[in-house]
């Protein structure tokens, strides 16, 4: 077939291109030895007005925290539409791979029981300790998502029940908003996590309102995540 | 023999990865390697974004007991940017993915030759 | 020395990792992929986070937890994978429509 060649022949120029351009902006780079005024502004920023050594986490929950909120809007908007999208349609032409049997086989089940502490464990340390060290929200939200799409997997017949999930991540969405409010007005400004004591730094209890912050956005994508996982099962 | 700078190294594996899923997706006829293809994008410009922000020497920017005044961080923005990056990366997927389900539904594959044949 | 024996751990941990990016492209069906991709990046990464402990012993009990749990869950999500493949009758050398050799050289 002579139109699959030529696309094959066009889509490999295309790739010659970009793989030049690419080449040259590699040779182009060269490694700065010292940070630009924004980033060394934070860096020396984040410790001190926030009280918050892991300066990640200082940018996303508090200088750019609205950013951070546009962003669960995002995923807010990806699990609302995929409920349309995945719906049974009238006349479909294949149809579903069928559903697996109830069990999920020993091995699956012993697994569970072995490994889903052990990631609830992990995500909640990632979530509670984002603020101290390596760690967040976001990360930590997607690692419980995990230990819950390893339940439904383990346990086929169980149902996570998508209203609840829902209402749970539409309520800290609500709380979320209004620690930004409380922001507005106790502190400088909207999501300004200062209007709670800064503490000391590098303790648990410090950094104003930001591990609270890092709570609700951790349950917040693990209910998100998990609501898009469970439309995807069908 | 010098070794490569970090960033280089970081650089070449991120731009090779976009490569890749631009090339898995203008080759491929099937729906699911093209998302697949999407998704090394994203990838690798996580991987780019954060080489863009290596300082020589780099650590993480992240204050503990070992720093001292002369330690040197690595730009923060670049990390936070990619977590921006990966979560979008992640409802494109969910995206895609669910339009190739629906796709499957209509047509009963998921070539996509099916899908342009219908239309002449 | 600590070196040498922590880089030719790593080494052989990367072979192993490749061979199983190799057999993964070159096995014929699901179930000989799925059994390349466990069993060799099992071992892989075990080998390579058992260098990375030579190399800092004193994160030794990381890298041990580390091994641990990908000594558990690959095997685990390689079986509930093969699994499904089992119970929707999909072991057979299936080959995603389009993709098939006859097909690719039309």
């Amino acid at each position: 077939m002579t139109g699959r060649t030529v696309h094959l022949g066009l889509s490999a120029l295309a790739l010659a291109g970009l793989a030049f351009a690419f080449s040259r902006l590699v040779g182009a780079h060269v490694e700065p030895t010292a940070l630009g005024q924004l980033a060394a502004g934070y860096i020396r920023l984040s410790p001190e007005e926030l009280s918050v050594p892991n300066v990640v986490t200082g940018i996303l929950l508090a200088y750019r925290s609205f950013d951070t909120l546009g962003e669960v809007a995002v995923l807010y908007m990806v699990a609302a539409s995929l409920g349309p999208l995945l719906q049974p349609m009238d006349n479909p032409v294949a149809s579903e791979t069928p559903r697996l049997s109830e069990n999920a086989g020993e091995i699956i089940h012993s697994g569970h029981f072995a490994l889903l502490p052990l990631i609830g464990v992990f995500g909640a340390y990632v979530i509670l300790f984002g603020h101290l060290s390596a760690g967040g929200g976001f990360q930590g939200g997607a690692i419980i998502a995990t230990g819950i799409e390893f339940y439904m997997i383990a346990r086929v017949a169980s149902a996570i029940n998508v209203k609840a999930f829902s209402a749970l991540e539409s309520g800290v969405g609500v709380l979320f908003v209004a620690v930004g409010v409380f922001g507005l007005v106790f502190a400088g400004g909207f999501l300004d996590p200062r209007f709670l004591p800064a503490g000391e730094l590098g303790h648990f209890v410090s950094g104003g309102a930001i591990p609270l912050v890092s709570l609700l956005l951790g349950i917040k994508v693990a209910a998100e995540l998990s609501v898009v996982l469970e439309r995807f099962r069908g | 023999m010098t070794a490569l700078p970090v960033s280089t190294v970081l650089m070449v594996t991120g731009f090779g990865l976009v490569l890749l899923g631009y090339s898995a997706i203008l080759i491929h006829r099937n729906i699911l390697k093209m998302v697949i293809g999407f998704s090394l994008v994203d990838s690798g410009i996580a991987i780019i974004v954060v080489a863009l922000g290596y300082v020589q020497g780099g650590t993480a920017p992240i204050l503990d007991a070992d720093t001292t005044a002369a330690t040197v961080f690595v730009d923060p923005i670049n990390a936070a940017l990619a977590v921006t990056a990966i979560v979008i990366g992640f409802a494109v997927t969910a995206i895609t993915l669910a339009y190739a389900i629906r796709l499957y539904r209509l047509h009963g594959t998921l070539n996509v030759d099916a899908f342009t044949e219908s239309r002449e | 020395m600590i070196e040498l024996v922590a880089s030719f751990l790593m080494f052989i941990g990367s072979v192993f990792v490749f061979s199983a990016a190799l057999g993964l492209l070159r096995m014929p069906d699901p179930i000989s992929r799925l059994q390349t991709g466990t069993k060799a990046t099992t071992l892989g990464a075990g080998l390579i986070l058992s260098g990375l402990a030579v190399l800092h012993p004193e994160r030794a009990v990381q890298y041990v937890l580390i091994i641990a749990f990908v000594f558990i869950s690959n095997p685990i999500s390689s079986h509930a994978l093969a699994r499904a493949g089992l119970k929707t009758g999909r072991t057979e050398g299936d080959v995603p429509e389009g993709e098939r050799p006859e097909e690719r050289a039309q």
